[in-house]
This record gives structure tokens, sequence and C-alpha cells, in this order.
């Protein structure tokens, strides 16, 4: 997928901001601030209105774009902190998306899908709980499986070890490095493991100053 | 982040407004994701009020009762207590009784959870799914209230006419069914119509007010309270001007 930004306002971080990147295989934005990327990322599943300049999707304007796709099957977004509906179940915060994506598949093939992310996590905890019963790291793995579940074009994840130990960090890195070889990922993140000898391509925005 | 901190003004409400009116419409695109919402929202508003309704009910249609045979009796015209049954607790009680509970349980709770849902950038994730967070949250709990203030409403005459019947067996020995006909015999189809007309509309103004509320909410948490507070007040005056209106219009037209 290529994406190109043209001098890019956002409501949010983005100033004048432009970058052009084919995204395929794993890319990580380096970027200490940590601002500016996670306004790259929102703006591109539309959480940042733009307010100047020109953002393009394969060559199609980002606004026309989606007059003929879906966003779920386009992006997946992984927050920093592992958001979850507070008023849902587990289980029920990953049908949400899976309904919408997939209006046709039934909910055996969710179950099914489920289980095998959970295991490939290595996560073994009771779906039918309300997120906040949960800890912060389980939330942010459960982000994980529900974007992956959807299949999208790319994967964007916003610091992925946010809120995460040294554990976690570990276990995650592993996953995410047997994940780049089959998924699209565009990766925000300041931390060395995801700038060095694991990304395909790294993007400083180090020296792209937000106006 | 320059919007977000623009103080919010009435211009804002009606724009809010609209948006709901408009993801209404496209009501049956999103009924996949939305109807468990529903379903939830009236469980709440509806189900689990009905106990403190039916206590509420009771008691109103005993005292009125009670009041109406002890100032009436003094003139002997006793038989008359269904009339002021009718006017005072079907027409005009009933609907104001079961909204001011319905603020104090649901328009708070729905204010709180959507600002805390703002705060914890839950609206965000819902927007990540390509979901507009007005058509699954705020339009699924607008058709939850309206629908749990009608039949709360109804539940609300029933009982009171009940005790009322129950309470004027202290009086003097009433057979169940002449005290049902003579209160058929004095309410009129205008006066359920507008009973039940006035719990939707009601119903709409609770949960779009508490919901404008809650969405408002920018970034702090200590915001939450703030925005509750705002929305049981302004629920309260839109209500009571809304009751004012509707009865004055089927007067008019009675």
């Amino acid at each position: 997928m290529q994406i190109v930004f043209d001098h890019i306002c956002t409501y949010g971080g983005l100033r004048d901001f432009s970058l052009e990147l084919q995204a395929e295989g794993c890319i990580s934005l380096y970027d200490p601030s940590e601002k500016l990327s996670a306004s790259l990322l929102s703006t591109l599943v539309g959480l940042e209105d733009i307010c100047g300049g020109k953002l393009s999707l394969d060559g199609i304007d980002y606004a026309d774009y989606w007059q003929n796709h879906q966003l779920l099957e386009t992006f997946g977004y992984v927050f920093d902190e592992g958001i979850m509906l507070s008023n849902l179940t587990l289980k029920e915060n990953l049908l949400l998306p899976w309904r919408k994506r997939f209006d046709n598949e039934s909910d055996k093939l969710f179950e099914t899908e489920l289980q095998n992310w959970l295991s490939r996590l290595e996560l073994n905890l009771d779906i039918n709980l309300r997120p906040a019963l949960v800890s912060a790291a389980e939330r942010k793995f459960m982000g994980f499986v529900r974007a992956l579940m959807l299949k999208p074009r790319l994967l964007l994840i916003d610091d992925p070890y946010y809120l995460l130990n040294k554990g976690e960090r570990q276990k995650l890195n592993g996953f995410l490095r047997e994940l780049k070889r089959n998924v699209n990922l565009l990766i925000a993140s300041a931390d060395d493991d995801f700038i060095i000898g694991f990304a395909s391509r790294v993007i400083s925005l180090q020296d792209v100053s937000p106006a | 982040m320059i919007q977000e901190q623009r103080k919010k003004s009435l211009t804002d409400f009606f724009l809010f407004l609209a948006e709901t009116l408009g993801e209404l419409l496209r009501l049956r695109n999103n009924r996949h994701v939305s109807s468990q919402v529903v379903m939830r929202q009236i469980l709440f508003t509806g189900v689990e009020a009905l106990p403190l309704i039916g206590f509420i009910a009771l008691a109103i249609g005993g005292l009125t009762i009670m009041q109406g045979y002890a100032f009436l009796s003094n003139f002997g015209q006793g038989i008359w207590v269904h009339i002021i049954l009718v006017r005072v607790v079907v027409s005009e009680l009933s609907g104001i009784i079961t909204a001011l509970v319905v603020i104090a349980r649901s328009g708070t709770a729905i204010s709180t959870e959507l600002g805390n849902m703002v705060v914890s950038r839950e609206m965000k994730l819902l927007k990540s799914f390509g979901i507009s967070p007005v058509g699954y949250l705020v339009v699924s709990r607008i058709l939850g209230v309206m629908v749990a203030m009608l039949v709360l409403t109804l539940y609300f005459n029933i009982i009171a006419v009940l005790g009322g019947w129950l309470f004027s067996q202290f009086f003097n020995h009433l057979e169940f069914r002449a005290f049902i006909n003579d209160f058929l015999a004095v309410i009129s189809l205008s006066q359920v119509l507008m009973s039940l007309i006035k719990s939707i509309v009601f119903g709409w103004i609770i949960a779009l007010t508490a919901s404008y509320q809650g969405m408002s909410v920018r970034q702090a948490s200590t915001e939450v309270p703030q925005r509750t507070i705002k929305a049981v007040v302004s629920s309260i005056f839109a209500v009571i001007i809304a009751d004012i209106t509707i009865s004055w219009i089927f007067w008019m037209f009675s």
C-alpha cells in the first residue's frame, strides 16, 4: 500500500508534514517525542481531522478511498493503551468490529479464530470478563488479537511496549518477529528493539519538527 | 485540538441533535451492532426501575385517593375522587414522576458512562472501527430510554390506579369492577394519549441531554461529575417545559 502525506496539517499534531511510504513488510517510525508518530497513525485511521494538505492511499485521495474500501479491512489499529469498550466484555469487544468487518461470517469461525490467536499469544484469561477486571497488559494483548482477527492490509501499532513489563516486552517482541513474516506492520516506537535489526525500513521522524 | 478547547455553545447542542437525527435515519445499517446497546438500556432504565416506580405509583395513587376523599367528602362529593386520579395522576404526575426517576437513575448513568468513555478514549476506538460513537452509543440509548419511559409510564398508571382502589377500601368498600367502571367513565382517550406522548418525548429529552453532556467531556475525569450535574438540571428544566407545552396543546384542542 502506498501512503503519501503531502504537506498535511491536522487538528492534532501534524503541521505541514510530508512523507511517502510503501507500506509493505515491516516499517518502524522512529520518533523520540512519540507525538508525531501517534498523530500520523491516528490520521490514517481518521481519528485526526485533516485541515490542510493532501493524504492519499494507493494514489487515491483519502476521502475518496473509503467509497470503495472499508476501514477495518484496510487498517488495524493497536492503541498504545490497549483501549477496550468498558461496557462490553472482552469477547464482545472483539465481536463488535468482527461483525462489522465480516458481516456474513459465522460466530463459530469467530470462536476458532479467537482461540487460534489466544493460543499464539499464550493468553489464558476469561474472555467473558469486563476489561476493567483484567490487567493493562492483558488488555493490550487483547488489542492485538482484536486487530489481527480482522485481517487488515496494514497493522498500525502505536508504541508496542507501552504498559508492558520486561517479560511481557520480550513475549511481544517474539510474537511481532513471527508476525512480520505474514502481516504488513507500521510500528510507531522510540524503542531500540524496533529500530535496530527489526524492521525492513526505519523512518526517522526526529528531524521533522511539529510547527 | 483547537476545536476541542473551544467552549460548548447552544450551536454545538443543535449540531449534536442534527448528528443524532442523521444517525437515527441510518439506524438500519448499524442494527447488528447497536441492538445489544438498546436492549441493555431498556433493561437498565425500564426493567430495573420497576420496583421503585411501582412503590412510588402505589403511594401516589393511594395518597391521591386518600386526600381526595378527605376533601370531597366534606361536600358529599366523594364519588368524584376518580376524576382527581385521572387528572392529576394519569395526565400529569405519572409522566413527570417517572421522568424524574429516569433522570436520577439513567440520565446520570448515561452522562457518567459516556463521559468516562470519552476520557478513556473509547470514542476514538469506535471511530477506528469506522463506527460512529453517536450512532452506536447515543442513538441506541435514546431508543432504549424512550421505550423504557413508555413502558414505565404505563406501569405507573396501572399501579397508581390499583393503589387508588386499594386505599379507597379504607373509606368505603367499593367493588374493584365498580371502581374501574367509574375510572373508565371519567378517563378519555386523549388523556391516555397525552400521557403516552409525554413519556416518549420525556425519554427522548432525558437521553439526548444526558448523552450530549456526557459526550461534551473533553479530557479530564473531573469534568464528568460537572457534566452529570448539568445533565440533571437541564433535563429537569426541559422535561417541565415539554410537559407544560404538551398539556397546553392538548388543552387547546380538547
